[in-house]
């Protein structure tokens, strides 16, 4: 079986009876006993309580359905925790030799939070022990190995918990992050770590370590993880004294996020330096400021911590007397002995002032630099370590080499604040890189926000290739078809090869986006249209008929990917910048546009058609590469059994799609406008020629220029202002209002006013008509493609997007044969002044019935 | 700041109630000595204005009513099932006071 990789999937596959609960523990526990002899992750397995929980879950679920993923929001998500969390009646060690037959009598707040929020205990993971370690290897019993490459460490001293959840023996794994012993390993084993602000998740039943800098954190594979699992941890619990209940904070609608150049240490790896400004480059061209700021004592943080934790420390492990419980204080292993010494020197009559008291001083410090920091960012991004994973007992001899490997991390602990690693990607070794994300105190929504957005720049990344690559080989194609023939049927016959697809296929291809990974299918899509068209390159081809099939090959593979990337969307856009994400998107598309047929054109001139189609390859490589950062955005479904059932599947589900649309009003009306407006802007298109002719004037070939162009800007200013306006407060219904309304006038203004002007200002007043035309269209698509998708389920969208533009691919056809008619037949300002009265009765039904469908009952 | 000597590390030994070998002291020493000599950089900031902070919380005096609850206590057999060493109910330790001998 192939285990989900997701709080979401888990719980859909177990909506969707796809699996029990103790199926995934069942393959959980398999993997564990297969590959964790090689890895050691593991100290204690919970099989009986792990398959006792599970099938808890499935009576809940056969008993309650789907009313029990509201009452147990974690409903089936496995969880694995460092050893330094109580666990009752389950052996607990803190990876120590002292406590190796401890068996709690209750339950850190953490584990009994989590249980009554519907998680399945698989067991209790490896640690350094006591917590004291940078890379597992501390444990008395015996190390944990990077389950990338089992020579590497895995970081610490959460070792266990990261390594658990990179080699998938659980969904999700709890730590403790006193000095980065959350985010470090999980930078070292690429998966999301959060060690949240001190005081916030309760240190209640977590053995403890230095008291004022443990913090208790988490394990995930995304962002959205983390945070859903923060929202059942966090706040008071009557018995930690140091918890406040966090007051959710007003984001900044416009976040600046600050790179502290005290970070970028000598020693800072030059693969892991690059990787920070690869990260940096994403958030800037998400429009988020990047600015520099200054930690001037990050250098003595380590000196500080190396002060503060073992003082602590030597206090905390005073207790561990082998009276009560455990073994005598001879089971220490060699380092906690170290940190007890050290913290007792440091604390000891006549050094305490000297080191101790120093230390606190140099503590405000810090805390005063992040502060002043925090005054003019929202955030800072910074390296998790200075060096990529390294090799298992190449810091074992030299205590002190290992405390510097900490250096990144512990100012944030000993300044109480949160901080989330995230993956980005890999050294050329194939060794995990990422970045953390800091934040002032309780930031921990921003961080989360930040954290998912860098996600989306992968999508956004392959539209804007694929668009760019789809306008440019439009155009190229046209031209070509044009030279060779020229005539104007074959052009049309262009079209009708791309629009064919969407009719043919289009339904079959929408209802399999929902069937499997999205991801899968954006990289797949990409990488053959780029392929098919450096084959058409290379092949030399003089046939004819093959720029029809190239055209009909690309837009076929674009069936595929237009319904999977416009579903993949909301799945890596907090819903809050949906609107912004769809912005973006539309504007990309216009840029693309307008971009690609001005570029096309001097390609072709220069690299001549078959370089300019190498190129357009390429891009479609580069769209593919972008894509395949993405993570994992849907369930995988088992294949259907036989090619007939799955026939039927596919149509049941184009059904189920257009049932889905029929029945929910809410979701009917912004689908028809969506409709609508797209073949008006069709029809607009065809016209251009006529437009330019008799209306500016001009000449056909200018009228790319002056009246494509100038609709194109008008788009972008839409995109951009809708977007603010949206921010703003505006209501969806008020802008797409004021837009039809708009449209109706400048459409009649266009066709009336300007053939009536003279000379050079009848090309202005008619570009401006036509940018007022292209900003309306914006003003009528974003708010209802936003409304689509908000009204839209996670599992429904794939089939919606899918009918959308099958139909509107299909419902062009007919208003664009028989629009170019009545242009022949009465010219272009009866069809104008019949356009306007259409969009003018769009506003006026708005107005009156629009309220309705926005307030429909969801199902 | 001054070299740390081996009665040093004796002595934080004997404070933390740790038994260290002689192996171990050598060892301990040096690494000890290098570390502490490196967070004696510390010297180098100007702290004279600034104040020690023990923690970030910001929190003072979080009183709770002291009531006992039952149901959050353990019970006697749950107390003391960490250990074999019991006596009537009570955990069994060494004797820590000895006769005097200068009787």
């Amino acid at each position: 079986m192939n285990l989900p990789l997701t709080i979401k999937e888990t719980q859909a596959g177990l909506k969707e009876k796809k699996f029990k609960a103790a199926e995934i523990v069942r393959e959980y526990l398999e993997r564990i006993k297969k590959h964790d002899k090689g890895i050691n992750a593991f100290l204690t397995i919970s099989e009986e309580q792990a398959f006792e929980a599970a099938a808890k879950v499935d009576r809940l679920l056969e008993n309650s359905g789907e009313d029990a993923f509201n009452q147990y929001p974690l409903l089936g998500v496995t969880v694995a925790y460092k050893d330094l969390f109580l666990t009752k009646g389950i052996r607990t060690t803190a990876g120590s030799k002292v406590l190796e037959s401890f068996v709690p009598a209750y339950s850190a707040t953490v584990v009994e939070r989590l249980q009554k929020a519907g998680c399945i205990l698989v067991g209790k993971t490896n640690c350094d022990a006591w917590a004291h370690g940078a890379s597992g290897e501390n444990s008395d019993f015996g190390p944990t190995k990077n389950p990338w490459q089992p020579e590497f460490v895995p970081g610490g001293s959460s070792s266990g918990s990261a390594a658990a959840i990179a080699a998938n023996f659980s969904l999700i794994a709890c730590g403790t992050d006193t000095g980065g012993s959350v985010r470090q390993p999980a930078n070292f084993c690429g998966v999301v770590g959060l060690k949240p602000t001190y005081g916030v998740v309760s240190r209640y039943g977590i053995i403890a370590m230095a008291s004022s800098l443990d913090s208790v954190g988490h394990f995930a594979r995304t962002v959205e993880d983390a945070r859903r699992i923060f929202e059942i941890t966090k706040g008071e619990d009557g018995y930690d004294g140091t918890l406040v209940n966090p007051k959710a904070k007003m984001q900044n609608s416009k976040l600046k996020i600050g790179i502290p150049k005290e970070y970028f240490i000598e020693g800072l790896d030059k693969e892991v330096e690059e990787s920070i400004l690869n990260a940096m480059e994403v958030f800037r061209k998400e429009g988020i400021e990047i600015v520099e700021v200054s930690l001037p004592h990050t250098k003595y943080a380590i000196s500080v911590y190396y002060i503060v934790q073992p003082a602590e420390v030597s206090s905390n492990l005073g207790r561990y007397d082998g009276v009560r419980y455990g073994n005598d204080r001879n089971s220490f292993g060699a380092e906690a002995k170290r940190r007890i010494m050290l913290g007792t020197y440091v604390l000891s009559a006549g050094y305490y002032d000297a080191y101790y008291l120093k230390a606190m001083k140099v503590r405000s410090k810090i805390i005063q630099d992040f502060e002043q920091a925090f005054e003019e960012v929202d955030a800072i991004l910074a390296p998790v370590s200075p060096t990529p994973p390294f090799k298992l007992g190449e810091k074992a001899d030299n205590p002190l080499q290992m405390y510097l490997a900490d250096i990144l991390t512990v100012a944030g602990n000993l300044a109480g604040i949160p901080g989330l690693a995230i993956p980005s990607g890999f050294t050329k070794n194939g060794l995990p890189l990422g970045f953390q994300l800091l934040g002032p105190r309780f930031s921990e929504e921003t961080l989360f926000s930040l954290g998912k957005n860098s996600k989306f720049l992968y999508l956004w990344a392959s539209q804007l290739l694929s668009q760019l690559a789809i306008n440019i080989m439009n155009f190229l194609l046209l031209v070509r078809i044009f030279t060779i023939t020229g005539s104007t049927i074959a052009a049309s016959l262009l079209w009708v090869s791309y629009a064919l697809p969407a009719i043919l296929i289009g339904p079959i291809a929408a209802a399999s986006v929902d069937m499997v990974a999205k991801r899968r299918m954006l990289m797949i899509t990409n990488l053959l249209q780029s392929l098919a068209i450096l084959g058409y390159a290379l092949a030399h081809t003089e046939r004819f008929f093959l720029l029809f099939g190239i055209a009909f090959a690309y837009s076929f593979l674009n069936q595929f990917y237009v319904p999977a990337e416009q579903a993949s969307l909301p799945g890596v856009v907090p819903k809050n910048l949906l609107p912004q994400a769809n912005s973006l998107f539309f504007l990309t598309q216009q840029s693309a546009l307008i971009v690609g047929f001005g570029v096309a054109g001097v390609l072709n001139k220069f690299l001549g058609f078959e370089y300019s189609l190498y190129l357009v390859s390429l891009f479609l490589l580069l769209a593919f590469i972008s894509v395949s950062f993405l993570p994992e955005l849907r369930t995988r479904e088992r294949l259907p059994e036989s090619f007939e059932k799955g026939v039927v599947k596919f149509f049941s589900r184009i059904v189920e799609g257009y049932k889905f649309i029929k029945e929910n009003r809410n979701i009917l009306a912004p689908f028809l406008l969506l409709m609508a407006i797209q073949i008006a802007a069709a029809v607009v298109v065809v016209n251009v020629p006529v437009l330019a002719v008799n209306i500016f004037k001009i000449s056909i070939n200018s009228g790319g220029l002056l009246i494509v162009v100038p609709a194109g800007i008008g788009a972008i200013i839409g995109a951009t202002a809708v977007s603010k306006l949206l921010r703003g407060g505006l209501r969806k219904k008020k802008i797409i209002e004021t837009s039809l309304f708009l449209i109706s006038l400048a459409i009649l203004l266009l066709v009336f006013i300007t053939p009536e002007v003279s000379g050079w200002v009848r090309i202005l007043f008619g570009a401006l008509m036509v940018m007022a035309i292209g900003a309306s269209f914006v003003g009528v698509m974003i708010p209802s493609q936003t409304f689509l998708q908000e009204a839209t389920p996670g599992g429904m969208r794939g089939r919606v997007f899918g009918n959308y533009w099958f139909l509107v691919t299909l419902a062009t056809i007919v208003p664009v044969i028989f629009s170019a008619t009545l242009t022949e037949l009465f010219g272009i300002q009866f069809l104008f002044v019949i356009l306007s009265g259409l969009f003018f009765s769009g506003f006026v039904v708005s107005k009156k019935y629009g309220q309705k469908f926005i307030t429909a009952a969801k199902p | 700041m001054s070299k740390l000597t081996k009665k040093d590390v004796e002595h934080v030994a004997s404070l933390a109630k740790l038994s260290i070998s002689d192996k171990e002291l050598e060892k301990y020493l040096k690494q000890l000595d290098e570390i502490v000599n490196y967070i004696g950089e510390l010297n180098e900031v100007d702290t004279e204005s600034t104040e020690p902070t023990s923690q970030t919380t910001g929190l003072e005096n979080i009183f709770r009513p002291d009531e006992l609850k039952p149901q959050q206590s353990l019970s006697d057999e749950e107390a003391l099932a960490g250990t074999e060493e019991t006596h009537n109910g009570y955990f069994k330790v060494e004797a820590v006071l000895t006769e005097r001998t200068d009787k």
